[in-house]
């Protein structure tokens, strides 16, 4: 390659802009749709991951001999970042209202989720919302003011609360309210969100950290949230493979009609003594660079276009994987060469007396 | 000393012939003349000579080399140092201005140079037109630059295929003055394929072929 030869090239491009963008269009099409497949296939694990992790945890840590659990060991395992990807700690014991003893919940406000409320969650330590079905039990509402028997202060009722399960006959507040009220120093249990591929190595792992520790797994939870995030994810391949499928169809028909249209260049420069890698390079040359410029356009227009999607469907920004950079621009580079050295290489068999007698 | 040798050469298409057992020798520096009706196997006969086509049958030399034996390109390779084409169609490239289409016979060839393109366009009487598309020029001026892109790399053989086939009269006699006075200075052989009387008679020898033969061989006599 010398300068002659950029030169003639450049002339080709400059000179052919409307062939070009063309091109370079079909190009970006390809490279954008699937930039923007492969970056959602690639962060939407984590996204609906994060969905899923709303619906509770997928496991549950005590005390084998039922004992509360010292808050060194409960922050051991949350040390564990390899197997833990969210967690939070709860307080379970029994206090008396009215004569009446009731099991008491205490959690992170922050975490307190899945429950529909007639009311506001409680976040100070002297709050406390009451389970659907203690509402007849308690004659409590919103706003009322419960006070358990032989312990010090008031708590206020903040809301009423239902969430189809137990809980429902429980009273839940705030961690330190519960501790101060229940005398607890340490946790009760630690709710894990484990890496759901690899639930038995986490299990197995805390055991041999902690083998005091009984570790229950919630597999419906667990394997559910798996079989959703990979059928998605391969859903997503699928579809970005069929489009890169017809988009390579319909871009190798652009691209051959673009040479088809040259064929007469073509005998012109056989007739002119050019060699099979003269006119290989030309024509592949300048298919590489309509792939440059389109991959590049294409990558750009593809992350906007994930970031769009991410945004209407998760109310949030998509991580960029850096690695789907070089691999947009090698794709587009790569289909371009090669949907147009398939044509030019059946154009170089034909003998140059056809193509200049316009056959 | 014989520049082209032809022998035996046929070319057989599925159900025709367009030559049959041709046998020709044209000697370096003659300007020959191919004549005869369409479909005669002139412009068959001209592109097999040229290494744009390949025979069915027979053999071919030019310059002592046997083209038929030639693989791709190391024909390309023989065509760029010996050939020169002039088309019907001026067969330009449509983004590349006069100049450099002649350039770029040079480049396949060695090292294009400008100056020296320039000087090749002067010569055929275009130096008001170097930087000119050729949807800019006219037609004589299109094949005035084909011959300048022809003759760029100095070929000992030149093969025009009715090279003033559309152009009218005026140009046609300009067209081929300009090719006399080439031929006059440089010294290399001309073929013409040409069903045009007025353009044959510019030649020394004149091939008449009919139905893929050569069936006359003659002098013109001026």
């Amino acid at each position: 390659m010398n300068q002659w030869f950029l030169y003639f090239l450049k002339r080709s491009v400059s000179e052919r802009k409307g062939r070009f963008i063309i091109s370079a269009t079909a190009v970006m099409l390809t490279v954008s749709v699937v930039t923007a497949l492969a970056t959602l296939s690639l962060g939407v694990r984590d996204k609906i991951g994060i969905e899923l992790k709303q619906y509770g945890a997928n496991m549950i840590i005590t005390d084998r001999a039922g004992k509360e659990l010292d808050l060194s060991v409960a922050n051991g395992i949350v040390a564990m970042k390899e197997y833990v990807k969210g967690a939070s700690f709860q307080i379970y014991g029994s206090a008396q209202v009215k004569n009446a003893a009731l099991e008491v919940v205490g959690a992170e406000p922050a975490k307190m989720t899945g429950y529909r409320l007639y009311g506001t969650l409680p976040q100070a330590s002297d709050e406390v919302m009451v389970g659907v079905n203690l509402k007849d039990v308690l004659k409590v509402k919103q706003g009322d003011v419960l006070r358990f028997d032989g312990r010090p202060g008031d708590f206020r009722v903040t809301a009423l609360f239902e969430k189809g399960s137990d809980e429902d006959a429980t009273l839940v507040m705030p961690i330190e309210g519960a501790r101060k009220l229940l005398g607890v120093a340490g946790v009760s249990a630690i709710l894990l969100n484990a890496d759901t591929k690899l639930l038995p190595e986490a299990e197995a792992a805390f055991v041999r950290s902690y083998p005091f520790l009984l570790v229950k797994t919630l597999r419906q939870v667990a394997v559910a949230e798996e079989r959703i995030l990979s059928r998605i994810q391969l859903l997503m391949l699928l579809v970005t493979g069929v489009v890169l499928f017809s988009s390579i169809i319909a871009l190798g028909s652009t691209m051959g009609a673009n040479v088809i249209e040259r064929m007469e260049e073509i005998g012109v420069m056989k007739s002119l003594g050019a060699t099979r890698k003269h006119i290989r390079d030309f024509f592949m040359s300048e298919a590489a660079s309509a792939g440059l410029v389109g991959a590049l356009a294409g990558y750009l227009a593809g992350i906007v276009s994930a970031e769009v999607v991410s945004r209407t469907a998760f109310g949030s920004f998509i991580p960029v994987n850096i690695v789907v950079a070089p691999l947009a621009v090698l794709l587009g580079v790569s289909i371009s060469i090669l949907a147009t050295y398939l044509p030019v290489r059946d154009a170089m068999k034909v003998v140059p007396a056809q193509i200049l007698r316009g056959e | 000393m014989a520049i082209i040798s032809i022998n035996e050469l046929s070319k057989h298409y599925d159900t025709t012939s367009a030559l049959k057992n041709v046998n020709c020798e044209i000697e370096q520096g003659e300007w020959v003349s191919l004549v005869g009706p369409s479909g005669s196997g002139k412009s068959t006969l001209l592109n097999i000579v040229g290494g744009l086509d390949q025979p069915s049958e027979g053999g071919i030399s030019i310059n002592g080399t046997d083209i038929n034996a030639l693989r791709d390109d190391d024909l390309a390779r023989f065509r760029r140092e010996t050939i020169g084409f002039v088309f019907q169609q001026s067969h330009l490239i449509p983004y590349l201005d006069a100049a450099e289409n002649v350039m770029l016979a040079q480049y396949f060839h060695s090292i294009p140079d400008r100056s020296e393109a320039e000087d090749a366009l002067r010569r055929v009487g275009l130096g008001h037109r170097l930087g000119h598309r050729p949807s800019q020029l006219s037609g004589g001026e299109q094949q005035r630059v084909c011959i300048a892109r022809a003759l760029i790399n100095n070929p000992s053989l030149l093969l025009a295929d009715e090279p003033t086939g559309n152009l009218d009269r005026s140009n046609t006699k300009n067209i081929l003055e300009l090719m006399k006075d080439l031929h006059a200075q440089e010294g290399f052989t001309i073929v013409v394929v040409t069903h045009d009387p007025f353009v044959s008679q510019w030649a020394g020898r004149i091939l008449s072929m009919e139905d893929g033969r050569i069936i006359r061989d003659e002098p013109v006599h001026r």
